[in-house]
C-alpha cells in the first residue's frame, strides 16, 4: 500500500487532499493507497476574514469550519502536532505517534512572529492572526482620533495587498464614524515604493493622495518604543503613533525549522515549477510554507494544489508527472468600505488592476462566505 | 473653449487606433441590436448594485455554500447507489401501511430483505457515530 501524508490542514493541505482523492478513488477503495492529513487543529480558519473582523463586519464564528466538513470522507484525518519530519527515513513524528510515508506534502503555512521586533507586542497591534485581530477590533472600536500608523515590518508576509486594503478601509471606517478629520493616517513600506508591483503602485498611490493618506517608503522598523509610542527604523527615523497596526515579520512553521528543512526564515526550498522539495523526490511543498518568489496567498495555494494533486496521482499511477505551476496568483483589493478591484498575475504576466467598483466588492463579500467551497475543491 | 477643442482633438489623435477599434465594435453591436441588450443589461446590473447589500450577499452566499458542502458528500459511488436504491424503494412501496406492534416487528425481522436493510442501517449507525464523534 502506498501512503500519502499531507502535513497541514489549511487551504493548501485540504485542497491537495480533496483534489487527489477523485483522481485515485479506485485505488483508495481497493486499499492500494491511503491518504492521511495531519493537522494540529480540527478546524480551518479563513484568514482573509480578519480584514473584516477588525471592523466587526464578520464574526469569529464565520471564519472557522470543521475539517471533517471540508475534507473528502476518503481522507484519514489525524489531529496531532507534527514535531519532526525525518526526511531520510520518510517518517513524520507527531506528539502522539509517527507516520511513515511514500509521499509527503508539506503544507504547514506561515505564522507571524511579532516578538522579533522588540516592543511590538507591548506597543502595537496586528490583524494577521485571530488573537491579534480580535484585540485590534477592540482598539478600533475605542479609537477616538489621533495618529494611526499602518506599518509593514517585514517581507515576505501573507497577502501582500492586505496592508493597503486595511488602510483604505480604515479611511472609510473613520469617515463613517466622523473621525477622519481628527485622524492622521500613515502607511509605511520597507522598499523604495509603496508596493512591489508597479501597476498596483500606479493605481493605489493617486488614490492615497486623493484621500489624504500619507505614506513613507524605505521604512524598516527595528524597534517599537511602547512607552513613548514611537516606531524606530533602521534608517534612523522615528515615527510617533496613537494606534500602531503592524504587519509583523513572518516565519515558516516550527516543525520545518526543527527538522532542518527550511532556510533562515523557515521556508522550504522548493522548485518553482514542479513544487518538489529541493533534494527530495518524494516530497512536495506548497502554500505559504515554500521559499518561492510568489505571493503568500490562499489563491496561490489553490493553484499549486491542482499541480501537486495531479503530479502525485501520476506518480501513484506510475506515470511521469508533467504538471507545472506557472506562478499564478489572484488577489482582490478592497479600496474602500464598499469598492474593490482585483489583480491576477503569474511568472510571465504582470498584473493589470481594473477600475475599482462596488460590484467587485460584492463578489469579494460573496467569496468570504463561499470560500469553503474552494477548500472542498468545488469552486 | 478653443483650448478644450484642441485638447480633445489631440486626445483623439493620440488614441486613434484604440478609438477606431472601439467604434467598429459599437457599430457592430448597434447593427445587430445587441447594443440595446447591453443597455438593458447595464440597467439590470445597476439595479442589483444599488439594491444589494453586504448582508444580503453574505446570507445568500452562506446558504449556497452550505448546500454545496452537503451535496458534495452525495457524489461518491456509494452515496449514489444508496440514493438510487432509496428511490427504487419509494417507487415500489405502494402498499397501504398497517400498524405494527412488537410481534409484527419480530415477524418482519424474519424477512431476508428487512434483515439486509437492518444490516445496512447498523453499518450506517457505526459510520454516523464516527462522523459525529469527529465533529464533537
Ligand atoms: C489578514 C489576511 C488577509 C488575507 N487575505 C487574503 C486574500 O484576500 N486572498 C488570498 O488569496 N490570501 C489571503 N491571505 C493569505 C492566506 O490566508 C494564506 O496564504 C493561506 O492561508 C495559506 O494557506 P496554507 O495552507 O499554505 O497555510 P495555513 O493556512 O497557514 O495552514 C497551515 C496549517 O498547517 C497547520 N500546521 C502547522 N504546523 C503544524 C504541525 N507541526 N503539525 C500539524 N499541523 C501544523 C496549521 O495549524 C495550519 O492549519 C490573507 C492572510 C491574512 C493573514
Amino acid at each position: 500500500m502506498k501512503r500519502v501524508v499531507i502535513l497541514g490542514g489549511g487551504v493548501a493541505g485540504t485542497l491537495t487532499a480533496n483534489y487527489l482523492v477523485p483522481k485515485i478513488k479506485e485505488r483508495i477503495k481497493n486499499e492500494e493507497v491511503q491518504i492521511t492529513l495531519i493537522s494540529d487543529r480540527n478546524f480551518q480558519i479563513y484568514e482573509p476574514g480578519f480584514l473584516y473582523l477588525i471592523f466587526n463586519r464578520l464574526g469569529e464564528g464565520e471564519l472557522k469550519r470543521n475539517l471533517g466538513e471540508l475534507l473528502d470522507p476518503a481522507v484519514q484525518l489525524v489531529i496531532d502536532r507534527a514535531t519532526k519530519i525525518d526526511a531520510d527515513n520518510s517518517r513524520v513524528v507527531t506528539e502522539n505517534g509517527s507516520y511513515d510515508y511514500d509521499y509527503l506534502v508539506i503544507a504547514t503555512g506561515s505564522r507571524v512572529v511579532p516578538e522579533e521586533i522588540p516592543g511590538l507586542k507591548e506597543g502595537g497591534h496586528w490583524f494577521y492572526n485571530l488573537e491579534g485581530a480580535t484585540r485590534l477590533r477592540e482598539a478600533l472600536a475605542k479609537f477616538n482620533g489621533g495618529k494611526i500608523v499602518v506599518s509593514v515590518m517585514g517581507i515576505p508576509h501573507k497577502c501582500p495587498v492586505a496592508p493597503m486594503e486595511v488602510t483604505f478601509i480604515l479611511h472609510d471606517f473613520l469617515r463613517r464614524r466622523n473621525l477622519r478629520d481628527k485622524t492622521e493616517l500613515l502607511y509605511t513600506y520597507p522598499i523604495n515604493k509603496i508596493f512591489t508591483m508597479d501597476p498596483v503602485v500606479e493605481l493605489v498611490q493617486p488614490m492615497f493622495d486623493e484621500r489624504g493618506i500619507q505614506y513613507k517608503t524605505f521604512f524598516n522598523p527595528i524597534e517599537v518604543d511602547a512607552k513613548n509610542r514611537k516606531v524606530i527604523t533602521l534608517e534612523g527615523e522615528e515615527e510617533s503613533y496613537d494606534l500602531l497596526i503592524a504587519i509583523p515579520p513572518h516565519r515558516g512553521a516550527q516543525v520545518i525549522i526543527d527538522s532542518g528543512l527550511g532556510d533562515k526564515g523557515g521556508w522550504v526550498p522548493t522548485d518553482k515549477y514542479t513544487l518538489r522539495v529541493d533534494g527530495y523526490d518524494n516530497m512536495y511543498a506548497l502554500g505559504d510554507a515554500t521559499n518561492l518568489p510568489v505571493s503568500k496567498a490562499g489563491s496561490v495555494a489553490h493553484f499549486q494544489a491542482e499541480v501537486v494533486a495531479e503530479n502525485l496521482a501520476a506518480e501513484i499511477e506510475g506515470i511521469e508527472p508533467t504538471a507545472m505551476f506557472n506562478g499564478k496568483a489572484f488577489c482582490f483589493i478592497e479600496t474602500g468600505w464598499e469598492e474593490a478591484t482585483y489583480i491576477w498575475f503569474d511568472y510571465f504576466t504582470p498584473p493589470r488592476p481594473v477600475l475599482p467598483s462596488k460590484f467587485v466588492h460584492f463578489v469579494k463579500m460573496a467569496y468570504n462566505k463561499a470560500y469553503w467551497l474552494t477548500a472542498r475543491g468545488l469552486l | 473653449m478653443e483650448d478644450k477643442t484642441q485638447e480633445l482633438v489631440e486626445k483623439l489623435l493620440e488614441n486613434q487606433d484604440t478609438i477606431e477599434k472601439i467604434l467598429e465594435k459599437i457599430i457592430l453591436l448597434e447593427k445587430t441590436g445587441a447594443l440595446d441588450t447591453l443597455a438593458d443589461l447595464a440597467a439590470f446590473v445597476k439595479v442589483a448594485q444599488d439594491t444589494l447589500s453586504d448582508e444580503i450577499i453574505k446570507k445568500n452566499s452562506e446558504l449556497i455554500t452550505n448546500l454545496g458542502l452537503v451535496s458534495a458528500k452525495f457524489t461518491s459511488d456509494n452515496a449514489l447507489m444508496l440514493i438510487d436504491a432509496i428511490g427504487d424503494a419509494i417507487c415500489r412501496c405502494d402498499k397501504e401501511p398497517e400498524p405494527v406492534g412488537l410481534t409484527g416487528l419480530l415477524k418482519a425481522m424474519n424477512d431476508p430483505d428487512v434483515k439486509f436493510a437492518l444490516g445496512f442501517l447498523i453499518n450506517m449507525a457505526k459510520a454516523l457515530g464516527r462522523a459525529l464523534r469527529e465533529r464533537a
